[in-house]
């Protein structure tokens, strides 16, 4: 019987492989993408129909268990289970890529115009307007935070070459960003308005609304303002023109000497306090402004005018020294140096304590910070009230030892740079390889 | 004091435009192409000193780093660009960085030149803190390399157009080695900040516009460091990919305040 050669040929024809499933595959950008757009594009459709709608994680400690259970089980599951397609897809680089540009991306809003109450209304509708706690957000954040542990689970053992700052720095980062996330909700901020001459007090504001009792008591002993001397400025009024202000660089002292624009100016007295009050115009209303005796020359030597004149707010001609028909010289009031409050604490356990608050020198008292923030800047130096924030934040050793895990990673890492820079070889026609 | 400020500035202009002028006859690969080369270089480092020495006079003078203005922190990015070009340019010997940093130096301080700032002794109390000077510091140092990182990318697309050049990894090094040297620098400035902010107002990140921002440029430069190390995409696009980074890096540094959102920030710079 003569084989038919059609079953030959069948028999030799290769068979076709079975289509691979779009997921079964190595995950690259096309798979990362749909991934990661569905995601953050169901988050924020279900933003846009709840606009008003914020993440809150639950209360201390299910905080910390939310966050980081999931990322604790990825790590453990990319070690126990390896390179598996899901696992990889999720912990590679093309998601890497993908989740930081949406993160980025949904962040943009935020950079670009107002949020809050100032957002524009179609950042309201699309619930935008308060980003960092929209879905969106936390879902591309999560993402961000999976791809991390994943990445961690799988270079955390065996330890190769370059593993080292590889798990400080992007350990760092998770411990950091994971910390941050789970804390943000347990972070309790309060400002506290302490009169003078009032008794202690424990209420502070966390809103308009919301008030919360400290636990402990302040009493503003004394606050203080010192400022920088007054300087001067040259106002240029053209008839049409906007105002040309020309600004000094000198403290204003006696004996000083300097040039604005065509005039030399010398102060020849000076009163630190002047008994003169200032303009009803002004809205600085009891103290006593910064008196100068002025003489002004012009380019030519010629003396224009010598008059007193005194620090003001306002660009006006009432505290300003006119000369000629357009220009009029004003002594700017010196803007805060320092600013600090002599305030008593008292603690639960009884003890009283003076401290002094300054910006940038926060205090510790009983697990929170007190940092001086404000006063009335309209009355100065005689400020009746200074204005102190309360801050609790028990997240912040974790986020703190996620920040310089990072740091030393990437001190490391410059390090790596400058030794490569550093044992570059030369070619012989002059053209280094590093 | 603030008399002398425009005439350095244009000694330094005149020094690096000179620079970029010996370029030329020192490409002509004649029996004096290394001495022009020489010269070049030269004037370079003497511009260099002119910036430090205006640093310098401007800290002595104002009684205060000269880190507050946005035109301060111009006169360190021009002085630090051809520092950090010059080392690299050095040790790698390569002619890549020459053009950018100069242009760019020239550019940073013809700016300064033409737009003076009215400078004065007064640092407010919140900047009067020991993180104020590495923050910033750092963060030009960053800009810097990535600065250069985009000029060298540019540089590359340029002249690989003009001599209808294929574009090879090789084009990628010292991009992507100024981006490895600038991301980190990047990052200890973001967390220097963050560190000054828990001191100053008690919150290490509010997503001010200037942080967010800042998170953007980070971000961004993060992900051109993740790429190499996937399947490699083409050199080209790589490279317009680093050039356009660094728009987002301007954004951060000048754009926000021609932005909506510049009133929310807190981190407008004082002039």
């Amino acid at each position: 019987m003569t084989p038919d050669p059609t079953q030959a040929q069948l028999s030799t024809q290769v068979t076709p492989p079975a289509p691979v499933s779009f997921w079964a595959g190595e995950w690259r950008y096309p798979q990362t993408l749909t991934l990661v757009i569905g995601l953050v594009g169901v988050a924020e459709i279900v933003q846009a129909w709840h606009p008003g709608l914020a993440v809150q994680l639950p209360a201390a400690p299910w905080n910390w268990v939310v966050v980081f259970t999931p990322l604790l089980v990825l790590i453990v599951l990319r070690r126990v289970f390896g390179a598996t397609t899901l696992l990889s897809g999720l912990g590679g680089i093309p998601m890497a890529v993908t989740a930081i540009s949406t993160w980025t991306l949904v962040c943009l809003p935020g950079a670009i115009w107002p949020q809050g109450a100032e957002a524009p209304g179609w950042q309201h509708r699309l619930g935008l307007d308060h980003v960092i706690s929209s879905l969106p957000f936390v879902a591309s954040l999560g993402l961000v935070l999976m791809n991390l542990a994943l990445a961690v689970g799988k270079r955390i053992y065996p330890w190769e070459q370059g593993t080292f700052p590889f798990l400080l720095v992007h350990a760092g980062l998770l411990l950091g960003l994971g910390s941050a996330a789970a804390g943000a909700g347990e972070v309790i901020r309060a400002q506290c308005v302490l009169f003078r001459d009032t008794d202690f007090t424990s209420v502070a504001f966390q809103s308009k609304e919301h008030s919360l009792e400290l636990p402990f008591g302040l009493k503003l002993l004394d606050f203080r303002l010192d400022t920088f001397p007054p300087t001067l400025l040259l106002v240029r009024q053209t008839d049409t023109k906007t105002p040309q202000i020309l600004a000094g660089h000198k403290f204003v002292s006696v004996g000083m000497e300097e040039t604005i624009g065509p005039y030399t100016f010398r102060i020849e007295e000076q009163m630190p306090a002047s008994a003169m009050p200032p303009p009803m115009a002004t809205n600085k209303p009891s103290s006593s402004p910064v008196a100068i005796k002025i003489s002004v020359w012009n380019e030519n030597g010629t003396i224009l005018k010598s008059g007193w004149m005194i620090a003001d707010h306002r660009i006006s001609g009432e505290s300003g020294l006119p000369i000629g028909d357009h220009d009029l010289v004003l002594m700017q009031s010196g803007s805060p140096k320092l600013f600090e409050s002599r305030v008593q604490i008292h603690t639960p356990d009884g003890k009283t304590q003076e401290a002094i608050l300054q910006v940038n020198k926060p205090l510790s008292v009983s697990g929170w910070r007190l940092y001086q923030t404000g006063y009335d800047d309209r009355s100065g130096a005689t400020s009746q009230y200074s204005i102190i924030e309360a801050v609790r934040d028990p997240s912040l050793p974790a986020v703190y030892t996620g920040l310089f895990l990072l740091l030393a990673g990437c001190t490391i890492h410059l390090w790596n740079v400058a030794k490569r820079v550093a044992t570059v070889e030369r070619q012989p026609e002059g053209r280094a390889e590093a | 004091m603030m008399g002398w400020i425009p005439p350095t500035l244009g000694f330094v202009l005149v020094c690096w435009t000179g620079s970029v002028l010996f370029l030329w006859p020192a490409g002509r690969k004649t029996q004096r192409s290394l001495l022009w080369s020489r010269l070049s270089s030269t004037l370079i480092l003497v511009g260099l000193a002119g910036i430090v020495a205006l640093i310098a006079g401007l800290w002595i003078g104002l009684d205060r780093p000269p880190l507050r203005t946005l035109g301060e922190t111009r006169l360190w990015y021009a002085g630090l660009l051809p520092a950090i070009g010059l080392i690299l340019e050095w040790r790698l010997h390569t002619p890549i960085l020459r053009i950018p940093m100069l242009l760019f130096g020239i550019l940073f301080v013809g700016i300064n030149l033409v737009h003076p700032e009215a400078l004065d002794k007064t640092l407010m109390p919140a900047l009067q803190s020991p993180w104020f000077v590495p923050h910033v510091v750092v963060y030009m140092v960053a800009y810097a390399a990535l600065g250069l990182s985009c000029g060298a990318a540019i540089w590359t697309l340029l002249r690989s157009g003009l001599a209808r050049r294929t574009l090879t990894g090789e084009d990628l090094r010292l991009p992507m080695l100024l981006i490895h040297l600038g991301l980190p620098f990047l990052t200890f400035g973001l967390v220097f900040g963050a560190l000054w902010a828990k001191e100053a107002w008690g919150h290490y990140w509010t997503w001010d516009p200037k942080e967010t921002w800042a998170f953007l440029t980070w971000g961004a430069y993060l992900i051109l460091i993740h790429l190499p190390h996937d399947k490699p995409i083409p050199a080209r696009r790589q490279l317009w990919l680093i050039a356009s980074a660094f728009v987002v890096l301007l954004a951060c540094w000048f754009g926000l305040n021609y932005l909506p959102a510049a009133n929310a920030s807190v981190h407008s710079y004082t002039s």
